[in-house]
C-alpha cells in the first residue's frame, strides 16, 4: 500500500494538468467550431488544434505513475 | 503505392477547327486533369476559349428541364439510357420540353386559381354556418328604413335571461334570435333605429363579436340552402384539385425518364461545350494544357493524332511538383486513402503515407480497445451496414472501423478480455499481457510503439528530404532528431560523455537545418513520444469501464428476482455505451498521433487532386 502523501501527490500531479488541459482546450475548441461553422474543410486541422493540449495531462499521467512507483 | 501515380505535364495545339474534335476526345478518354487557363496582363493573342453556341442553347433548356423537373417532383432515375453527343434530334426536344413546360405552367395557374377559390369559400362557410343555426331566411339581412341589425358572438359566459332583462330596459320594440354554434353563442338582433345606439353599447359590454355580412349580400333564400350550396361547391373545387394533381402526377409519370436521361445528358454536353472556358484560345488556334498519367500518354498521343489526321501539336514533359496527385493503392488499402484525404492529399512526390496509415491506424485502435467480444460484434454490425450504404466516403470509413474492429479482437485474444470478462461462456482464456494486472508494461508497450512510429516517421522525412532537398538536409533535419533520441538513450544508460557528446552534435546539427526554432523545438521529440502513452491510458480506461458494467450486473443477478432483468438491462445498456465510447475515444487518439505525432515528421500535403476531363464516377 502506498503512503497516503504519495497517493495524493500521485492524484494532484494527475489532476492539476487534467485540468490546465481542459482550460486549454476549452479556449482552442471554441474557436476551432466558430471555425468549422464558417468553413467546413477546417473540420480536421481544428480536431487536431483541439486535442493538441492532451498531451499535459499525459504528461501529469506518466508523472503520477513514477510517483506511485507502480 | 508508396507514391501517386507519375504524371506528365501536355500541351496540345492546333487550329480551331479541329477544337471539338479534340475536346469530345478527350472527353471520351476521361484522363487529361485540364490546368485553367487565367490570361496575363501583358498583352497576348491568346484569350481564354469561347463556349460553343450549342453550350448556352442547351443551358436554357437544362433550367426548363430542372424547374419541370422539380414541379414534378421527378427523382426517380430509370437507369438512363446514353445518346449520343451529337444528337440531330435536339430541336424536337427543346420542342418537347416547352410542351411539357406549358402544359405544366397551365397546370398550375389552375391549381392555384383553384386554390383561391377555396379559401374564399372557406371564408364564406365561416360567416354562414354560425347564422344559419339562426333559423332565419337570408333576405331579412337587408336595408331597412326604421330597422337596425346586428349579428355576432356573445361569449359564452354571458347569461342570457340577464341580457335579455337589460335589453328590455332599453326598449320593447326589439327582435332576437340565437343559436349556438362550435359552443359560442349567436345572436341576431333587431331593433328600431332611436335605440340602435343604447343597444349597441349594452352589446359591446358584453363584449360582443360581430359578424360583417357585408360580402355576402349576394346570397339568396334560407340560410341553410346557401350552406349546402357553398358546401356543394367546395366539394366539387376539392375534387378538380384533386384531379389537377393527379393529371400533374401522370405527367410526371410519363416523362420521368425524359426528364432524367436530357438532363443528365444536358449537363453533360454542357460541360462539354463550357470546356473551352478553361483553355486558352487566339482566333484560328486553341492550346490545352494539362497533366495525363505517364502510363496513358503514348496511347492517347497516338489516338489523338489519327484522330485529327496529324494536324495536332502535341508535347509533354515529366513533372517534377504542381502535378495533380492520383493516390494509387491496392483495393485493401484504398479505404484508408479517405484519412488522408481528410487530412490533405500528399503534394506530387512525395510519399504517399496511405500504406503506412494502413499498418500503424488499426494497430493503435485494437491495442486501446482491445477486445474480443467488441471486435467480433462490431466487426459483424460494421459488415451488414457497409452492404446496405452507397455512399462511397461512408463506405471508406466502415472499411476502415472494420480493420480497426479486426485489430480489436486480435489484441482482445492477447489481452484476455471478452466483453470485459477473462471468460467466453465458462471457457477461461489465458491472456498473454492482462492489461490491469502488468500496467507498467503496457506502458512501455505503448511508449516502444511510440518510438517506432515517430522514427519511422522521421525516417519518411528523410527520403523526401533527400528527394527534395539533397541529402544534406536531410541528415541535418531529419537524421538529427535520430540520432539526439541515441544520445538520450546512452544518456539515461550511464554513458555520460559519449551520450552528451551525440545530443550535443545532434543539437547543433538540428540548429544548422531548421534554425534557432529547431533549437527550442528540442524537447518536443519527448513530448511526442511520451503522447503514446495514451495508447495505454485510453486503453486501460476502456478495460475498466466494461469491467464495471460487468459487476454492476453481477450485483443485481446475485439479487435473483427482479434484479435479473435489471442486471440484463445493465448489461446491455452499459456494454453499448462502452463499445460507443470505446470506437469514438480511440478513433479520434489514433487519428490524433497519425496527424500529430507521425505527419509533423514528414508530410507537406497540400496536393491538388486529380480530376480528369470526362471522368464519370
Amino acid at each position: 500500500m502506498v503512503e497516503p502523501i504519495t497517493a495524493i501527490a500521485a492524484a494532484l500531479a494527475i489532476g492539476i494538468s487534467a485540468i490546465a488541459a481542459a482550460i486549454a482546450e476549452k479556449e482552442i475548441g471554441t474557436a476551432a467550431v466558430g471555425a468549422i461553422a464558417e468553413n467546413e474543410d477546417l473540420f480536421v486541422k481544428g480536431l487536431i488544434m483541439t486535442v493538441l493540449p492532451e498531451t499535459i495531462v499525459l504528461f501529469g499521467f506518466v508523472i503520477a505513475y513514477m510517483i506511485l512507483g507502480a | 503505392m508508396l507514391k501517386p501515380k507519375k504524371m506528365c505535364k501536355v500541351t496540345v495545339a492546333g487550329p480551331r477547327s479541329i477544337r471539338d474534335t479534340a475536346v469530345s476526345f478527350f472527353y471520351g478518354k476521361g484522363i487529361l486533369h485540364i490546368d485553367d487557363y487565367t490570361k496575363p496582363d501583358n498583352g497576348t493573342v491568346l484569350d481564354i476559349g469561347t463556349p460553343t453556341e450549342r453550350a448556352s442553347e442547351l443551358s436554357e433548356d437544362l433550367i426548363k428541364l430542372r424547374s419541370i423537373k422539380k414541379h414534378l417532383n421527378v427523382v426517380k432515375n430509370n437507369g438512363g439510357k446514353v445518346v449520343s453527343i451529337d444528337r440531330p434530334n435536339q430541336e424536337e426536344i427543346s420542342a418537347q420540353i416547352d410542351q411539357i413546360d406549358a402544359q405544366i405552367v397551365d397546370s398550375i395557374d389552375k391549381i392555384r386559381a383553384v386554390n383561391d377559390s377555396l379559401s374564399l369559400l372557406k371564408a364564406k362557410e365561416d360567416i354562414v354556418a354560425p347564422i344559419s343555426t339562426l333559423g332565419l331566411d337570408w333576405k331579412v339581412f337587408t336595408q331597412y328604413d326604421s330597422l337596425s341589425y346586428m349579428v355576432g358572438y356573445l361569449p359564452k359566459n354571458v347569461d342570457l335571461s340577464r341580457f335579455k332583462k337589460e335589453l328590455s330596459s332599453i326598449t320593447d320594440n326589439v327582435e332576437m334570435f340565437h343559436g349556438e354554434y362550435m359552443s359560442r353563442q349567436v345572436i341576431a338582433l333587431f331593433v328600431i333605429k332611436d335605440k340602435a345606439d343604447e343597444t349597441s353599447a349594452l352589446f359591446s359590454n358584453n363584449s360582443f363579436t360581430p359578424i360583417n355580412l357585408k360580402c355576402l349580400e349576394e346570397f339568396e333564400g334560407k340560410s341553410d340552402n346557401i350552406l349546402k350550396t357553398i358546401k356543394d361547391e367546395y366539394d366539387h373545387l376539392t375534387d378538380e384539385k384533386k384531379r389537377l394533381k393527379s393529371e400533374m402526377d401522370a405527367l410526371g409519370e410519363k416523362y420521368s425518364s425524359f426528364i432524367i436521361d436530357n438532363e443528365a445528358d444536358f449537363s453533360r454536353d454542357i460541360e462539354v461545350g463550357e470546356v473551352p472556358l478553361r483553355f486558352a484560345e487566339s482566333t484560328n488556334a486553341f492550346v490545352i494544357e494539362g497533366w495525363v498519367p505517364q502510363d496513358d500518354f503514348t496511347e492517347m498521343e497516338s489516338e489523338l493524332r489519327k484522330k485529327t489526321d496529324g494536324k495536332i501539336y502535341i508535347r509533354s514533359r515529366k513533372a517534377v511538383e504542381g502535378a495533380p496527385v492520383e493516390l494509387k493503392n491496392p483495393k485493401g488499402i484504398k479505404p484508408f486513402e479517405f484519412l488522408i484525404d481528410l487530412y490533405s492529399r500528399p503534394s506530387y512526390g512525395e510519399i504517399d503515407p496511405t500504406f503506412f496509415m494502413f499498418l500503424t491506424f488499426p494497430l493503435f485502435f485494437g491495442f486501446m480497445l482491445g477486445d474480443l467480444g467488441y471486435g467480433l460484434l462490431t466487426f459483424a454490425l460494421f459488415f451488414i451496414i457497409r452492404t446496405k450504404v452507397k455512399v462511397a466516403e461512408i463506405k471508406s470509413v466502415l472499411s476502415v472501423l472494420m480493420f480497426a474492429s479486426f485489430m480489436t479482437a486480435v489484441f482482445g485474444i492477447v489481452f484476455g478480455e471478452f466483453f470485459g470478462a477473462e471468460h467466453i461462456f465458462g471457457y477461461h482464456m489465458t491472456p498473454i499481457l492482462h492489461r490491469l494486472h502488468h500496467p507498467i508494461t503496457l506502458l512501455n508497450l505503448a511508449i516502444g510503439m511510440g518510438v517506432a512510429h515517430v522514427n519511422m516517421g522521421l525516417m519518411i522525412g528523410f527520403y523526401n528530404m533527400k528527394k527534395a532537398h539533397g541529402l544534406k538536409a536531410a541528415i541535418l533535419e531529419k537524421a538529427s532528431w535520430m540520432s539526439l533520441q541515441v544520445g538520450g538513450v546512452l544518456l539515461a544508460l550511464g554513458n555520460m560523455t559519449l551520450g552528451a557528446a551525440i545530443m550535443l552534435v545532434s543539437a547543433i546539427m538540428i540548429t544548422l537545418g531548421e534554425g534557432l526554432k529547431g533549437l527550442f523545438e528540442l524537447p518536443s521529440i519527448v513530448a511526442n513520444i511520451l503522447s503514446y502513452s495514451r495508447l495505454m491510458a485510453v486503453g486501460l480506461a476502456s478495460a475498466i469501464l466494461a469491467l464495471v458494467v460487468n459487476e454492476m450486473a453481477g450485483m443485481a443477478f446475485s439479487a435473483g428476482g427482479i434484479g435479473l432483468i435489471v442486471g440484463t438491462i445493465i448489461l446491455l445498456a452499459g456494454h453499448s455505451i462502452a463499445i460507443f465510447l470505446g470506437f469514438l475515444s480511440p478513433f479520434i487518439h489514433s487519428m490524433r498521433l497519425h496527424y500529430v505525432e507521425f505527419f509533423m515528421k514528414f508530410y507537406t500535403g497540400g496536393g491538388q487532386k486529380y480530376m480528369p476531363f470526362g471522368r464519370r464516377d
